[in-house]
């Protein structure tokens, strides 16, 4: 090859890589790798209440309703089931909430607790200067019971209820029976004539789980 | 003489002849190097989950599935083996608060040194793909990539959505040719924070390595 021929094609040599470098873009060898398909199931947290155990598991929410009671009258007894209808393990704790007693003098419904399971102080103090011994077993007594730790949660003749306000843990598709019990005694005076007492119990729950709440007792 | 001298001036004639002509061969030869094979060299990232047996299938799945599990090994209702590096519990599913640790092994089944460079996560169909249950899960999900083999650094650490956006840019990773399982953990923390918004939702997600020649 020519010493002429030589030099014009290095130069036609260098034009081309230098259009090749100018042009910028330049594909590297590539690869992916992918895991597929992970899945993240979240769990749930429900409780629900029935009257017999094998019923339907409906509301959170058991009503109370005391009227029509004169003294001596057999207690009145109410049974149901409360059940974990979620799939994790989880703490229920049960409250009183919208309670009002209604005195038969006309003076009006007095607020025991609230809607959202707040004990009215001044409802209190009215009601026990309204009905004489009220909560007491010479009067009018109401008691929530666990029948299944054989644990009485609340009996208003009590001087305290340590389990009130306390968690029970119940596993997924498990279930406590609870019993409410009112009496209005032989000895109730006249102060309970026409008294009318409604409200709810509601059972609340949350996650056991990663919970660091420590009052709570467990299912024996 | 004179007949010398004419001999030479025909001679002479005759070469000038042949010279004046333009044309003239040369003694040639061509030797060919035939055969010349360039094979390009492969990368090739491949990857599998680091489950206890040789089952391909995601490193995340709810329950003793017998197709991703068959083994019955690290399901999501019962605790990981003790001294287990990965497995984990969420026993009834995922609750806020809990943390499970899985892993996969990449591999460099190509010719050549692969770097791995960056790591993406995108949402699958088969599970919940938008609204506000969706948008809190993947905010409420920490993730944090490690890479074990030799060097524990940490490649990510972060919430979910940060990696559904592309591809985003991790640590280098350098893979041979030909090389042995590079081995990567994936630890799973929902936040405490979450709430009932992500309740009994079922939540599907594709992991991806990228890799490119050295």
């Amino acid at each position: 090859m020519s010493l002429k021929k030589k030099l014009a094609m290095a130069v036609v040599t260098t034009t081309a890589g230098a259009a090749i470098m100018a042009a910028g873009s330049f594909a590297l060898f590539t690869s992916t790798a992918t895991n597929s398909a992970n899945t993240f199931a979240t769990g749930t947290v429900n409780v629900a209440l029935s009257p017999t155990v094998g019923g339907t598991y409906a509301s959170s929410m058991q009503s109370i309703n005391v009227t029509g009671a004169a003294p001596g009258d057999a207690a009145t007894v109410k049974t149901f089931f409360v059940k974990n209808t979620g799939s994790l393990s989880e703490y229920i704790m049960p409250k009183f909430v919208s309670c009002n007693v209604t005195p038969g003098d006309g003076t009006g419904a007095i607020n025991l607790y609230d809607a959202a399971g707040v004990l009215n102080s001044n409802g209190l103090s009215s009601a026990l200067t309204k009905f004489t011994g009220f909560g007491t077993a010479a009067a009018f007594e109401f008691k929530v019971e666990d029948l299944t730790t054989g644990q009485t949660l609340y009996d208003t003749a009590a001087t305290s209820n340590p389990l009130w306000g306390q968690y029970l843990e119940v596993a997924p598709g498990s279930t406590d029976e609870i019993q409410l019990t009112y009496q209005l005694a032989s000895t109730a005076n006249n102060t309970y004539q026409g008294m009318n007492y409604t409200g709810s119990i509601e059972f609340d729950a949350v996650q056991s789980a990663n919970n660091t709440q420590t009052v709570r007792h467990a299912k024996i | 003489m004179k007949k010398r001298l004419l001999a030479l001036a025909t001679t002479g004639l005759m070469s000038f002849g042949l010279l004046a002509g333009g044309t003239y061969a040369l003694f040639t030869s061509s030797a060919t190097n035939s055969n010349n094979t360039f094979a390009a060299g492969t990368i090739n990232l491949d990857q599998s989950r680091d489950s206890g047996d040789s089952v391909p299938g995601p490193m995340f799945y709810s329950s003793t599935n017998p197709v991703t599990n068959p083994a019955g090994l690290y399901p999501y209702d019962q605790p990981a083996p003790s001294g287990s590096v990965i497995g984990g519990e969420a026993i009834g599913g995922w609750a806020p608060g809990d943390k499970v640790t899985r892993a996969l092994n990449l591999q460099n089944t190509g010719s050549l040194v692969a770097r791995i460079t960056k790591l993406q996560a995108k949402v699958n169909s088969a599970g919940v793909t938008s609204g506000a249950a969706y948008t809190e899960f993947i905010n409420d999900m920490n993730i944090k990539v490690v890479y074990n083999t030799g060097t524990g650094v940490v490649l990510y650490n972060g919430p979910l959505s940060n990696l559904l956006n592309g591809w985003v840019t991790i640590p280098t990773m350098l893979a041979a040719g030909h090389s042995g399982p590079l081995n990567v953990s994936f630890e799973a923390t929902l936040d405490p924070s979450a709430d009932n918004t992500v309740e009994g939702q079922n939540f599907v997600f594709d992991f991806s390595f990228y890799a490119e020649q050295n």
